[in-house]
């Protein structure tokens, strides 16, 4: 019934979008996409000058515009674009595939400097397009480019500890955030324990993260959603780039299969440490060991006319330590020979098959099927072989643990577009998940045993849905608001939970530059991390919420002032608070790497909560541009059972966390850039003090000294504070471009904060010592574009 | 090429990893010592106290006892029942006993610090209903033996119990190793007093408050933690199994002892045995010890009732 329900509502849309345009108006709609390589651009702006309505391109770069047939003249614009001016005079709806350049001079197009829709126009707050040219131009840590570092830069943007990156925003956990890689989720986007990210830049198109104010299309998580696109890939001609780092390589393939109908994306890279520190190890005589990381991306895409086109897009990632010794012997009476490895590997793999359909020049429709997997194994294996006196004797012993998620999904999105004043986005998804929250294998093999037992957690399946509408709705010239509304359900063994959660945000224009914004999302997350919370270890372990462990439940406003101060100056100014319910943590005592107890007899729950301002004042054009980002935040916990109740801070509770990010392009040959950041420092739990205990009723303690910690996270490290600093020279060649980047990470040397433990100094006293994982590291990559 | 990259290797490798650790200023360095006090009032027995200092936690003197100090114990209406006497080593003893049900107070102070105070009630005494024996060898000549107990758990309060095994007088083990030198095998005799029997259990109720820090698959106990959340009010009955020890003599009697404990005592219980399995444990959640001392100082002034049988 409901199923007929809602195909109802269908047919009764498209029917409606139908006869809509058939009225006095004309619906001008296509794809606005880069001119030399096909990609489609999202988020360009699309204005009537005359009657001052406009729309912009969605994530596949279609827009729809609505208006009255009277007089309309078109401005396209996109940031780093030069913007272009159509007139149209014309009765019926009309299809126009804009193709943007800075360079070509179009017939029937006057070319302006570009002025794309600036945040302080958007009902939407808390949301950051992140440029690709900084993520390429910032300096970086061992020349690998990052994206998720640069997320870090922005305010309300926590990194962990030193190097990581995970992201804590708005007082929330890593497992809080939704990262999509063409609208998959990604659930471990760390490699070599999070000192890079799994995604490759040259791979990627656009960047999008959302703190708050989330639109209702998104859901699942409660602290924000990083949004990446993959390239689609050229489809006018051949076109590569790479690199060549101090540790990995990386080379990108793009080009037409069939031109303008066809194309493909192919985006490689991978880490050379087991290569360049295998001489070294090999100086060990019989042992063998090292660490590589690899991933791939790859896209196809296929248009098959105007209205249809088909996109195959993939990620498969890798990493994998190793270590292996061998022991030979022989002599007379024995021949013996012993193996004995050890590793550890995880990885992503995930793909899409997307289906784009335009309807009418009103309706688009996005259809996805999606795979997602995430797998974590460590193993230890032993075998030996033995002849002695005349017998062989064989054995092998394998130990084995793994755990990961796996996920398949449907979805379907729609955007409707009825008039300039609306944008209205609605659709569904369904995802079969199977949680493995650990598994252990062991395997015994000799002459007289054969063993090969499975325990630990048994893998649980569960079942997800969400629906959803919105509306991006022009109320007025100053009032613009964003509502909608998204209803979600998780159902496990016999458990289900549902949940109904309004979104709204809306500006209200002050004047021609500034406008005053506020926002409301409730998000509900049917997902929890167990995670050791320091260290990106691949330990991470995804659960499902039970009969006893509910989902997590959030509820954030955030109210904010945003103004261009010029055409290349913006400043943005929010507050914002949230209350997190259902958190976990894991209890007094439990350890992380113990898998023999239920997880969930590891773990509290509890609330949380987070308050902060943030402030983002940005330069966008111009040689010298970047941005600082300032955020002050109050972040707490409070579970029944840790603390004794009591309320503690988080561990990423940073009162200031400051960064400075400046690229300055001298000429088209050199640019250089600089990073600074300061955080206050992580909190920790110490002991300050110790005592006696209890020494009586049985003497049943062995050890009967305490030590005194006065509440969770009660200590601070010392403050965080790099600069990083970075030069690129860059070059026209007979086959494209390169360029040299030299950088130095931490250019001061900061002995940054990566753990605090006590230990003893020469004369035996007990002394609070810090470990620091990196001083000033330079580094040097070579990069080419052909 | 290969040797530029080799260069820059181990530059790489060498900047990262050297002078990565450094002592840095500990804020709490100079904390100053407080009174600490532990006690545990036991049914009918005297009240009994013992006064030390505690230290800052890089301090690495030792936690002195305290011999001049001063503790008066108050019943609920806040008379002074008695003031404990001093005895040796930081030990105060009273003449009068806590009766179950009664709530004290403790007040300990001494020139220079803080003074203390805490309060408990002494739980009502739970028997053991009833109890029961039986073993035969294993493959190992070995005795365990199966033991089961009952009790009746008072429904209209939340109980606390802890239970343990106890070796009554010496006992030893003897104990083999070869000697480096000589490669002989030696026997070494090692006298025990009053020691705790190892014991194990499937029970469920006994397990549902096993320490999560554990996290092994097989439980063997030398005592037992619970609460009466899952049976409350209800008669209920327990079996354990005791293991016997590595080499001993087992011709001692045995004593089983039911704690009915009160709710700070199982909470410093819990909490501590949490502690003393993860206090070097850099993987596992710092734990902190529950205190109910107030005032500005340490430890748990704690309450139970003890039954106990001999086989």
């Amino acid at each position: 019934m409901a199923l007929v329900r809602i195909l109802f509502t269908l047919t009764f849309i498209i029917a409606y979008s139908q006869s809509y345009s058939q009225s006095q108006s004309i619906t001008i709609s296509g794809i606005i996409s880069n001119k030399a390589s096909g990609e489609t651009l999202i988020g360009a702006t699309i204005y009537d000058i005359i009657s001052e309505k406009g729309t912009t391109s969605n994530n596949y770069g279609f827009y729809s515009i609505t208006l009255p047939v009277d007089s309309i003249v078109l401005q396209f614009s996109y940031v780093g674009y030069q913007s272009q001016i159509y007139t149209v005079n014309q009765s019926g709806n009309l299809r126009l595939d804009i193709e943007m350049s800075g360079n070509t001079e179009l017939e029937e197009v006057e070319i302006f400097e570009s002025q794309s829709e600036k945040d302080f126009e958007r009902s939407q707050m808390s949301t950051i397009d992140v440029s690709l040219d900084k993520v390429k131009s910032l300096p970086v840590f061992l020349g690998e480019r990052d994206v998720l570092k640069t997320i870090q830069l922005l305010p309300g943007v926590q990194s962990g500890s030193e190097g990581s990156s995970g992201l804590y925003v708005r007082g929330g956990g890593p497992d809080q955030n939704l990262i999509l890689l063409d609208g998959v989720p990604v659930y471990n986007a760390n490699h070599l324990f999070g000192f890079f990210s799994v995604f490759n830049t040259d791979a990627i198109n656009s960047v999008k993260l959302i703190k708050g104010g989330f639109p209702a299309e998104y859901g699942g998580r409660l602290s924000s959603v990083v949004d990446l696109r993959m390239k689609e890939g050229n489809n006018k001609k051949i076109h590569g780039e790479g690199g060549i780092g101090i540790v990995s390589s990386r080379l990108t393939l793009e080009g037409p299969i069939i031109k303008d109908k066809t194309s493909f994306m192919v985006s490689g890279r991978r880490t050379y440490i087991d290569v360049l520190a295998r001489p070294i190890i090999k100086n060990q005589e019989n042992v063998d060991g090292g660490y590589y990381f690899y991933d791939l991306n790859a896209k196809v895409n296929h248009k098959f006319s105007d209205r249809s086109r088909l996109f195959l897009s993939g990620y498969f990632g890798n990493d994998r330590f190793y270590a292996r010794e061998k022991y030979e012997f022989e002599d007379i009476t024995e021949i013996r020979d012993d193996r004995f490895e050890t590793g550890l590997q995880w990885g992503n793999a995930i793909a899409a098959l997307r289906w784009n359909y335009i309807f009418n020049p009103k309706l688009f429709s996005n259809t996805t099927l999606t795979y997602s997997k995430y797998n974590f194994i460590v193993s230890s294996e032993y075998e030996s072989r033995q002849r002695q006196s005349g017998i062989n004797d064989e054995s092998f012993t394998r130990v084995q643990y793994n755990s990961g998620i796996e996920d398949y999904s449907a979805k379907i999105d729609f955007n409707f577009l009825p008039s300039p004043a609306h944008f209205i986005k609605f659709g569904a998804s369904y995802i079969y998940h199977t949680f493995n929250p650990g598994v252990n294998r062991f395997v015994d093999r000799s002459l007289t045993i054969e063993q090969d037992t499975l325990f630990g957690s048994s893998e649980i399946y569960a079942h997800e849905f969400y629906a959803y509408a919105e509306d991006d709705f022009k109320i007025s010239e100053r009032i613009k608001i964003n509502a909608g509304l998204h209803f979600s359900g998780f159902s496990v063994h016999k458990r289900q939970y549902y949940s109904l959660q309004p979104r709204l945000s809306g500006r209200y224009l002050l004047n021609e530059r500034s406008s005053v914004k506020i926002s409301y999302a409730h998000m509900a997350q049917y997902l929890h991390l167990l995670t050791n919370a320091g260290v990106g270890l691949p330990t991470d372990l995804w659960v499902p919420p039970t009969e006893n462990i509910k989902p997590q439940l959030s509820h954030q406003v955030a109210a904010g002032y945003s103004r261009s101060l010029s055409d290349t100056y913006e400043l943005t100014v929010e507050t914002y608070y949230k209350v997190m319910q259902n958190l976990i943590e894991y209890k007094d005592g439990a350890s992380f790497l113990g898998n023999a107890t239920d997880w969930q007899n590891k773990v509290e729950t509890g609330e949380g909560w987070s308050y902060g301002g943030e402030i983002l004042f940005e330069k966008t054009q111009g040689k010298t541009s970047g941005w600082i980002g300032y955020t002050i935040s109050w972040t707490n916990r409070q579970f029944e059972n840790l603390n004794f109740g009591r309320v503690f801070p988080y561990k990423y509770d940073r009162r200031h966390d400051l960064s400075l990010a400046i690229t300055h392009k001298f000429n088209e040959k050199v640019d250089v850039g600089l990073v600074w950041v300061y955080g206050t420092g992580n909190a920790i739990t110490l002991s300050t003090a110790r005592y006696r205990g209890l020494s009586s009723a049985g003497n049943i303690f062995f050890n009967n000294e305490i030590d005194y910690i006065e509440s969770r996270n009660n200590y601070r490290m010392p403050a965080y504070h790099r600069l990083d600093l970075g030069v690129n020279l860059h070059k026209k060649t007979r086959y494209g471009s390169r360029t040299w980047s030299f950088g130095l990470y931490n250019a001061y040397s900061r002995q940054n904060p990566f753990y605090l433990y006590f230990s003893r100094d020469n004369e035996g006293n007990e002394r609070l010592t810090q470990l620091s994982l990196f001083p000033i590291i330079p580094s040097i990559s070579y990069s080419f574009k052909f | 090429m290969k040797t530029i990259y080799k260069t820059i290797f181990l530059f790489a490798i060498a900047v990262s990893t050297s002078n990565c650790t450094k002592y840095i200023e500990f804020e709490g360095e100079d904390r100053p010592s407080e009174l600490v006090l532990n006690g545990l009032m036991i049914a009918d027995s005297v009240f009994a106290v013992e006064l030390s200092l505690s230290r800052g936690y890089v301090d690495a003197g030792p936690l002195n006892k305290v011999e001049n100090g001063i503790v008066e114990v108050f019943d609920e209406q806040g008379d002074l029942i008695e003031t404990l006497d001093h005895t040796q080593e930081g030990l105060y003893f009273g003449n009068e006993s806590p009766l179950a049900g009664h709530t004290y107070t403790v007040k300990a102070r001494r020139e220079g610090l803080n003074e203390i105070n805490a309060l408990d009630q002494v739980p009502p005494l739970v028997q053991i209903a009833s109890w029961d024996t039986t073993g035969t060898d294993n493959e190992n000549g070995q005795r365990p033996i199966d033991f089961t107990f009952t009790i009746s758990d008072p429904g209209e309060v939340q109980n606390y119990y802890f239970i343990e095994f106890t070796r009554l007088g010496d006992t030893y083990h003897v104990i083999e190793y070869s000697d480096p030198e000589s490669g002989e095998t030696i026997q070494d005799t090692i006298y025990l007093s009053d020691g705790n029997y190892n014991f194990s259990t499937s029970d469920q109720i006994l397990l549902s408050d096993v320490d999560v820090s554990l996290d092994i698959v097989d439980y063997s106990l030398n005592k037992a933690i619970f609460s009466d959340e899952l049976f409350n009010g209800s008669t209920r009955t327990f079996t354990l199994t005791i293991e016997p020890g590595f080499n001993s003599e087992e011709t001692n009697d045995t004593e089983f002892r039911l704690w009915s404990c009160s709710a700070d005592y199982f909470n410093y219980l819990r909490t501590k045995e949490r502690h003393d399995y993860s206090v070097n444990d850099p993987f596992s959640e710092p734990v902190q010890v529950f205190t109910n001392i107030e005032g500005g100082g340490f430890g748990i002034w704690a309450a139970a009732s003890l039954d106990k049988i001999i086989f």
